[in-house]
């Protein structure tokens, strides 16, 4: 999934490391029905633009939980909760969360009858279907997630694409036809390729979410998105501004166990920068009271809000994104070396350099340990701290020159190069000849996929889509699906190893929800100890809010951005 | 006088002509691939090519370039596909001419864009240059008649400090400091003139201050220098010597000879700040046609770049032939 979008989002959490970082927050927060009331104007106000609200193209964390939970809903959704729990699914607009066949190719979900659209008329299995059939309308409907094009059961073409055009062009409409199937229009049938046992969590995303054809206006639905949750779009929405929320006089409370929709209205604010953004809530003046917001604080605000007077409004949370390394096996094909570089590498200095506790922890796998796939271990026995002795041995047993020649790529700042001075440091003691290349952040994740100007060794981070190694295993470390000429996708250590990627089709086949998320633990195991991935940090967040907000919370479960399914300013 | 102006006018279509054309051969040599910045991160080498299609940007440069004036002067349809228009025509957003472009990153017309974006940075401009003529041939013209004393020395020394501080660090004080944390000035922003003339002015006063800073220091000084010289005049001295009263021998006789060459520069200045607004807009969030063209830039939305620039160096172009214009009006010498 989620990379961070840009280079603004890629800032990194710069802490003192004497700072409290309470991992899941406080318990005093998050706790629903703790005295919020109906009403009052909640204030949203970002520093990235929304790039899409268009459920179908949305894929990053901040926008798919605030559109999850104010104008869009899914047949099954995160509950608004704090820590690893928010990834436990729950239905949402289905009545439970699916019935799916043996196999896991078939699910079924009955829909609940009083989801209502803005205007009234109840969403049915044909809104859903024909909002999840415009994903395959990319040349339309881009940007977003493309799960839906590999897992239904549609006839490939030549190039191994779904032969569908998607709901305008409609070439291939009666192949689509069948891969979902509606008996009645609260019952809805999906017919996937392979297994998906996870597919459940998958339904989680907007981008399964329902469109009303006759609502629908393709490439402007993104200013104009129809809702069937709590709230509605008042007026029209600026992609760059924002806009304004009011209720959804349609929307039946009691259909709905997630969102108390507290506010009467929420109005969103982009384009300050983070710094602006975190000194306006420092301030805490008028509106500001009423704000949250969806950036997390900067370099200079972390360092003020988690301790002192702003103690009590604000927040830290494990984001879910894991910070690695990735070794590419074409420049390091010698294991040992990859391994030695595996066992030289200071975690905890690592974690130091990006603002300590407050910023994260150190990682030892892939998959970060909000999800079930998580297993602790420790491969190579040095520790977070690491043995860069223990490293050089492993090196002159190599049979390798020393010093081994490296070149380190990462995306650069002042946290990134502090850390990468540090790598530098340890890597020389064990025996290599390090290079620091800092990339510009703004192309960076484009550089490292080139397979003409990646490097041994490059800096990278990512978060699940759901809850599930699925979403991190597969997209990260087969080959085949991110490998070709001209890229590495997202695997970019050029990692195609045959005896991973049959564990991988292994793993998606089975139809065991535990078995499963072991198959993940136990393949990013595997990669971890080949030394292809070095995991380096779970990362944290911190949230600022307005004195009068109530219920604040920050959920896991969508990246740890705030729960607007639960806050309140009354 | 005519014929000049005419040859002037076409002189000038011909250079937009040409900035239009090397700013699109720039965008092309400049890395980042447009098509790759549509695609999310489940992308395909397919899928990019099929976004490269659906932007255009599968044709060669010179036929997109064509596309390009076609639309100028007869408008144009995104996206360009006569399929989605018969099947699905509210999907599509047609451009009148002259039709400047559609920006993929914003989803609408660059007309509409800059439509927007236009009256903010006007109102930027004209508010910041009303504001440093005022202020800065003001103080100006008081320096000069309080040459030597308390007052003149310290309008020196503060338009020097004023002249010093670059626009970024005038704005975030301002900003930061005096708006946001002590709410001295009232918070920046914009507002429509026609909507709320009253939130219009208070939300510019501080960008306007952050703008017209360091002109109204130079003007300061330009007027001074010019105002002595007239003022040492023969003419001033027959005007004293006749008795007429003192503001008038200032007002009519001193500060009208030391105009001409102030509106010159002033003309050239407003060209200039009209094409330089970005840094004041980013600081004070303004989405003003200087931060909409970074966006673009960050965006490779080559379209908002292309008329930005065409923007910029339209208005320095057509104020260099209103200035020059101006020489004939002002002097009689002078003759096209």
């Amino acid at each position: 999934m989620r990379r961070l979008a840009s280079a603004a989002a890629i800032v990194a959490v710069l802490v003192l490391a004497a700072c409290t970082g309470n991992g899941g927050g406080k318990a005093q927060h998050g706790n629903p029905g703790g005295g919020q009331q109906k009403g009052g104007t909640l204030y949203v106000n970002a520093a990235r633009a929304f790039t899409h609200l268009d459920p179908q193209r949305d894929y990053y964390g901040d926008i798919i939980d605030f559109e999850s939970r104010t104008i869009v809903r899914t047949l099954t959704t995160f509950p608004a909760v704090e820590g690893a729990a928010s990834t436990d699914v729950v239905p949402d607009v289905a009545t439970d969360t699916g019935t799916r066949s043996a196999d896991a190719k078939t699910w079924t979900f009955t829909l609940k009858p009083d989801v209502k659209w803005q205007d009234g008329k109840p969403v049915t299995c044909a809104d859903f279907k024909y909002g999840i059939s415009r994903t395959f309308a990319q040349d339309v409907i881009s940007n977003g997630p493309s799960y839906a094009l590999d897992y239904l059961n549609i006839p490939r073409d030549d190039s191994g694409q779904a032969a569908y055009n998607g709901p305008y062009k409609k070439q291939g409409q009666a192949a689509f036809d069948k891969s979902i199937d509606c008996p009645s229009p609260n019952k809805i049938v999906f017919h996937l390729r392979h297994p998906v046992a996870d597919f459940y969590q998958t339904l989680t995303m907007p981008a399964f979410a329902a469109v009303r054809q006759d609502k629908d206006t393709g490439p402007k639905y993104d200013a104009e998105v129809f809702s069937d949750g709590p709230y509605m779009i008042q007026g029209s929405w600026d992609l760059r501004r924002g806009g304004t929320l009011v209720r959804n006089p349609n929307w039946v409370p009691s259909s709905d166990n997630v969102r108390k929709a507290y506010p009467d209205k929420i109005v969103t604010t982009f384009g300050d920068t983070a710094e602006t953004v975190y000194q306006k809530l420092e301030a805490d003046n008028g509106t500001q009271k009423n704000t949250v917001t969806t950036t997390n604080g900067p370099p200079a605000a972390v360092a003020t809000v988690l301790s002192g007077p702003m103690q009590g409004r604000s927040e830290s949370v494990n984001d879910g994104f894991i910070h690695y390394l990735s070794v590419n096996v074409d420049k390091v094909p010698n294991k040992q070396v990859r391994q030695a570089i595996a066992m030289a590498v200071d975690r905890t200095a690592y974690v130091t350099a990006w603002g300590g506790s407050a910023a994260g922890s150190p990682a030892n796998s892939l998959i970060s340990p909000l999800l079930k796939a998580y297993t602790k271990y420790d491969p190579f026995g040095v520790g977070d701290k690491g043995n860069p002795d223990k490293a050089k041995a492993v090196m002159q047993a190599s049979g390798v020159h020393l010093p081994y020649p490296i070149t380190f790529e990462y995306s650069k700042d002042a946290t990134q190069d502090k850390a990468a001075t540090n790598l530098k440091a340890e890597l020389e003691k064990a025996g290599f000849k390090v290079t620091l290349d800092g990339l510009n952040p703004d192309t960076y994740y484009d550089v490292i996929a080139n397979p003409s100007q990646t490097s041994e060794l490059t800096w990278a981070r990512w978060a699940s889509d759901w809850p599930s190694g699925s979403t991190v295993i597969p997209p990260l470390m087969d080959g085949r699906q991110n490998i070709s000429k001209t890229t590495l996708g997202n695997d970019y250590a050029a990692y195609n190893d045959p005896t991973t990627n049959q564990a991988i089709d292994t793993a998606l086949s089975l139809t065991d929800a535990a078995a499963q998320q072991q198959a993940w633990s136990a393949l990013d195991q595997r990669v971890v100890k080949d030394g292809v991935i070095i995991p380096m940090m779970a990362s944290k967040s911190v949230y600022l809010y307005g004195s009068n907000v109530k219920g604040f919370l920050l959920n896991a479960a969508y990246g740890g951005f705030v729960d607007l399914a639960v806050v309140a300013v009354q | 006088m005519l014929a000049y102006v005419v040859r002037r006018v076409i002189a000038i279509v011909l250079m937009l002509f040409a900035i239009s054309i090397v700013t699109y051969l720039l965008f092309y040599a400049i890395p980042g691939d447009p098509a790759r910045l549509t695609c999310g991160k489940s992308c395909t080498p397919e899928l990019i090519s099929q976004n490269r299609q659906a932007l255009g940007l599968d044709r060669s440069i010179t036929v997109q370039y064509g596309h390009f004036l076609h639309g100028l002067v007869a408008g144009r349809n995104f996206p360009d596909d006569p399929e989605l228009a018969r099947t699905h025509p509210k999907f599509i957003t047609h451009c009148d001419a002259p039709c400047l472009g559609y920006s993929p990153s914003r989803q609408t017309t660059v007309n509409n864009v800059m439509g927007r974006a236009a009256p903010v940075t006007l109102s930027l401009t004209i508010g910041a240059f009303v504001l440093w003529m005022l202020v800065g041939v003001g103080l100006g013209v008081l320096s000069a008649v309080r040459r030597g004393r308390i007052v003149d020395k310290l309008l020196l020394g503060v338009t020097l400090i004023g002249y010093s501080f670059p626009t970024f660090f005038v704005g975030l004080v301002l900003y930061d400091i005096v708006s946001v944390k002590y709410g001295l000035l009232p918070s920046p922003g914009y507002v429509a003139l026609t909507q709320d003339p009253g939130g219009w002015f208070s939300g510019l006063l501080a960008p306007w201050i952050t703008l017209a800073l360091a002109y109204t220091a130079l003007y300061v000084r330009l007027t001074r220098a010019r105002m002595l010289d007239s003022l040492a005049s023969d003419y001033v001295r027959t005007a004293r010597a006749k008795g007429l009263r003192a503001d008038q021998v200032v007002l009519k006789h001193g500060l009208r000879a030391s105009l001409p060459p102030i509106m010159t520069l002033a003309g050239l200045d407003i060209a200039g700040v009209l094409g330089a607004t970005a840094i004041t807009e980013q600081v004070f969030h303004l989405d003003g046609i200087g931060s909409t063209v970074i966006e673009a830039v960050k965006e490779a939305d080559l379209p908002i770049i292309v008329t930005g620039v065409l923007i910029a160096a339209t208005a320095v172009v057509v104020l260099n032939l209103v200035v020059d214009l101006l020489y004939a009006v002002v002097d009689p010498k002078v003759r096209y």
